[in-house]
């Protein structure tokens, strides 16, 4: 394995208004990403209020103090940088890509917004409307639009925070408020429950100077204590379809509750490449079985996280396998191969090339996800927000490729014992 | 609706320093296959791009090819190749569009003589076997009855078929029957006539020693077939579907998908930097013009943009935005107003002194990750040129001014050069539409 390229050079700091602070110098580019990401998401949602952390992350880029609206796309991108920002279940994270020219006036802009956006009605309603817009992108005029991520958490889990759509009901949207906008900011966006990530061609004493320059006199104020999502297990199986009238094929997602990806790391990790060993390329064993020996499916895959959140999920985590079925595919016959595909590598575990190749993977993928720079910057902000080390990250090729079969055997195991959620889709019009 | 900004409080930008290329090596060996390597050490990786020019082919057989390339050879069953890539921490996979089929792979750095010994296995020993191919040909089916349900893939072959008529960039994705009439023979042939080494190139960049890299790929890809010369495009048609708003009907749909486009200058037009220039400041960015009228003040749409595309045969600008059902046809207006301003009134010094500052800045940008450059650099070998292109387009963009831009603006933005496409409701969208040009 590569030894672990990040962690021995990082800067971790907090300013005295608690915002904590991890650089990431990599000389190597003349270029640096900055993440700023708030320890707020789609769970801590408000019951009526489904869709507010993405509406609210709009809003923070409608123009701060010294940023009129527009201005913030415009200084980023006439400095030759790009920007985005994205809502997570436990997280909301801004984020530019910017050339090493730029640092300063992206630090500006980021501070400038954490000290609070400026909210207006006529802003709030066309953000309103811009997301509504998304939504029907993603998820109404797509086929599988928000499959499985909005589909299977009412099947795996109970409560409210864990199981309402996170894009939000029209409803909802409609009714938000700048008071509700402005307390949201006040409850959620203090610097202590924030931190800023930099990485890339930067000078560390001087990066250093900078973040206090421009973050320093951003006021302190308390911060929400964060509330335990965790649920008990579920009691039974569960199932449930919808229609989906743009669908040409039938679609089936399983999902089942993990251990505690903070807590339980190494179990979580195991859970990780059981994932890659049922569905990781060819030699794959659902791969095998459902798409080459029995036509089950025509597409497999497997994974942790509802959103693409692997690494970047707190409590309650999930194991997802999905996938499409030819038409008048027969969902139960998929289902049952996957539980026997799951108990046979309890039962008997895998081969030593298997492993070998499940680590090397593994961790060639952690490479490739940490190479863009925004992508470092965010996933050390992560692990610096959710697991409160960012050096963690560096050490995580290593743990991938210490995980032994016998941990990935344990994990099918614990997967059978658990109950599961199955979401299918079913194609066309009713 | 301009917002100039203060720059009170604003942060200057730090003096740029000269674009640093980085270090490349380069040669063509004798079966015509040009390597190209190039050192970025961010990560322990190197990232492969193999293209090899693939015009005027049946393209149900050059989709199922592409899907089935990196499977089997007459040594290697599918399964154990790709045991033998995940040993290496790695991937190997192609796609294929009307100008190429391209190889994409990517390794731990230490693998890759070993992944290019594979790459040389599969190019001389694909053997494409029955089973792998029926296997393969299912699940492109599967993802090809999915995409042309998709209103985005519906409005972008309709807005193909406009803009180039019965050149092959205009045909449509092949059908999930033609894909599944495609035979193993079929592909071995296709495969022997048409992946050949000459005209083709392959890129290598990340954690490497360019020299070496050009060694071990000499001594791995030396025995693939020179072949002849490839095919080249026709011309692109001289006119367009213009006349009309075409509308293809989706019963029902929420939104309406609106796409434009226009023919545009490519790579060896003196006036790219400019066409470069005045697209930016028309939609290429957030901060453009038609993003703050469309999105950010009327609320139509979450996407709205343009973007420069350069296939082989003649670039073009496309425009894309989903916007809602009940204001298609403003969208349609408002997206024709803009492109009408900037082709018939001018733009601001100051709108072309930040379209360039940005421009500038995303070339170093694009070549700060490992896939990036590597995309970059194959497809600037597409055309002909090298990295050291980005040099001379920074000069032409540093240059360019408001006359040029505008000049750039009235050749290549106006409203009468566009194709125009909805993919919407058509009961609900049809006869507003009809009330800005015929709708057909």
């Amino acid at each position: 394995m590569p030894e672990p390229l990040i962690g021995a050079r990082l800067e971790r700091f907090a300013l005295p208004n608690g915002l904590r602070v991890v650089l990431a110098p990599d000389p190597a580019v003349p270029v640096a990403a900055i993440a700023v990401l708030y320890d707020v998401g789609i769970r801590s949602e408000p019951p009526g209020r489904t869709g507010f952390a993405h509406l609210f992350e709009h809003l923070m880029f409608q123009g701060s103090a010294k940023v009129p609206k527009l201005a913030h796309a415009r200084y980023v991108q006439s400095s030759g940088g790009s920007f985005n920002g994205s809502t997570h279940l436990d997280y909301t994270v801004y984020h530019e890509t910017l050339p090493g020219t730029a640092l300063e006036r992206g630090l500006f802009l980021e501070a400038d917004r954490m000290r609070g956006p400026r909210i207006t009605e006529e802003n709030l309603r066309n953000q309103v409307d811009v997301v509504a817009e998304e939504i029907n992108t993603n998820v109404a005029n797509r086929a599988y639009g928000g499959f499985p991520w909005l589909h299977l958490p009412p099947l795996l889990f109970d409560s409210f925070a864990n199981t309402h759509d996170g894009y939000g009901s029209q409803v909802d949207l409609e009714s938000a408020t700048v008071a509700e906008a402005e307390a949201f900011f006040e409850r959620y966006y203090a610097p202590a429950n924030a931190v800023l990530c930099v990485a890339g061609g930067i000078d560390v004493g001087e990066t250093v100077e900078l973040v206090a320059r421009h973050f320093g006199d951003v006021p302190a104020r308390a911060v929400p204590v964060r509330p335990d999502f965790a649920e008990p297990p579920l009691t039974g199986p569960r199932r449930g379809e919808s229609r989906d009238r743009l669908a040409p094929l039938p679609a089936f997602a399983a999902g089942w509750r993990v251990p505690d990806p903070i807590g339980e790391l190494d179990p979580y990790l195991a859970h990780h490449l059981l994932a890659d060993l049922l569905a990781g390329g060819e030699p794959a064993r659902l791969v095998r079985r459902l798409v080459a020996d029995e036509n089950l499916v025509t597409d497999v895959s497997a994974g942790l996280g509802l959103m693409g959140d692997a690494l970047a999920v707190r409590d309650p985590g999930a194991f997802v396998v999905s996938g499409f079925l030819p038409p008048g595919g027969d969902v139960d016959k998929v289902v049952r191969v996957v539980d026997e595909e799951l108990a046979r590598i309890a039962a008997d575990g895998l081969d030593d090339d298997e492993l070998t190749r499940l680590r090397t993977m593994a961790g060639s993928r952690l490479l490739r996800e940490l190479d863009p720079l925004a992508g470092r910057a965010k996933l050390l902000g992560v692990f610096e927000q959710q697991r409160g080390d960012a050096g963690l990250l560096a050490e995580l090729a290593t743990r991938y490729a210490s995980i032994t079969a016998d941990e990935i055997a344990a994990a099918a195991a614990a997967v059978c014992g658990r109950h599961r959620a199955l979401a299918e889709i079913l194609p066309g019009r009713t | 609706m301009t917002v100039e900004l203060s720059g009170t409080d604003i942060p200057a930008l730090r003096p740029r320093r000269e674009l640093s290329l980085p270090e490349s090596a380069e040669t063509t060996l004798p079966n015509g296959l040009t390597v190209i390597a190039v050192r970025r050490h961010s990560v322990p990786l190197v990232e492969l791009r193999l293209r090899i020019p693939l015009v005027e082919v049946d393209p149900a057989g050059a989709a199922l090819l592409a899907e089935s390339l990196c499977t089997a050879t007459a040594s290697t069953s599918a399964v154990e190749l790709t045991k033998r890539i995940q040993r290496m921490g790695g991937r190997l996979t192609a796609v294929v569009d009307a100008d190429r089929l391209l190889v994409v792979g990517s390794a731990l750095a230490a693998h890759l003589g070993d992944l290019l010994g594979i790459l040389g296995e599969v190019l001389t020993g694909a053997c494409y076997p029955e089973a792998e191919v029926a296997q393969r040909a299912g699940r492109l089916a599967g993802m090809l009855r999915i995409a042309t349900t998709q209103p985005a893939h519906r409005a972008l072959e309709a807005l193909n078929r406009r803009l180039y008529g019965k050149h092959v960039y205009g045909r449509p994705s092949p059908s999930p029957d033609e894909v599944l009439s495609v035979t193993s023979e079929d592909l071995r042939a296709l495969h022997a006539d048409r992946v050949r080494a000459t005209s083709a190139c392959l890129v290598l960049v990340g954690d490497i020693d360019p020299e070496p890299a050009l060694r071990a790929a000499g001594n791995a890809l030396s025995g693939v077939d020179g072949g002849e010369v490839p095919r080249r495009h026709r011309p692109l048609p001289g006119d367009r579907a213009t006349e009309a708003i075409e509308v293809l009907d989706a019963p029902g749909a929420v939104q309406s998908s609106v796409r434009l486009a226009l023919p545009c200058a490519g790579f060896d037009a003196p006036d790219l930097a400019a066409a470069d220039l005045a697209n930016i400041v028309f939609g290429g960015v957030f901060s453009s013009r038609l993003a703050s009228n469309i999105r950010e003040h009327k609320g139509y749409t979450y996407s709205a943009k343009s973007t420069l595309v350069f296939p082989q045969a003649g670039a073009a600008i496309a425009v894309t935005a989903d916007v809602a059902t009940a204001v298609t046809a403003p969208a349609v207006l408002e997206i024709r107003y803009e492109l009408g301003r900037m082709a018939c009134t001018s733009v601001t010094t100051a709108e072309v002194d930040r379209a360039r500052e940005y421009l500038l800045g995303v070339q170093r940008l694009g070549m700060a990750t490992q896939s990036g450059l590597a995309n970059l650099v194959s497809e600037l070998a597409a055309h002909g040129l090298r990295l050291d292109w980005l040099a001379v387009h920074s000069d032409r963009l540093a240059e360019a001014g408001v006359a040029e831009v505008n000049e750039a603006a009235a050749r290549y933005l106006a409203p009468a050069q566009a194709v125009i496409v909805v993919v919407g409701d058509a009961a609900r969208v049809t006869s507003r539409l009809a009330t800005l040009m015929p709708v057909v």
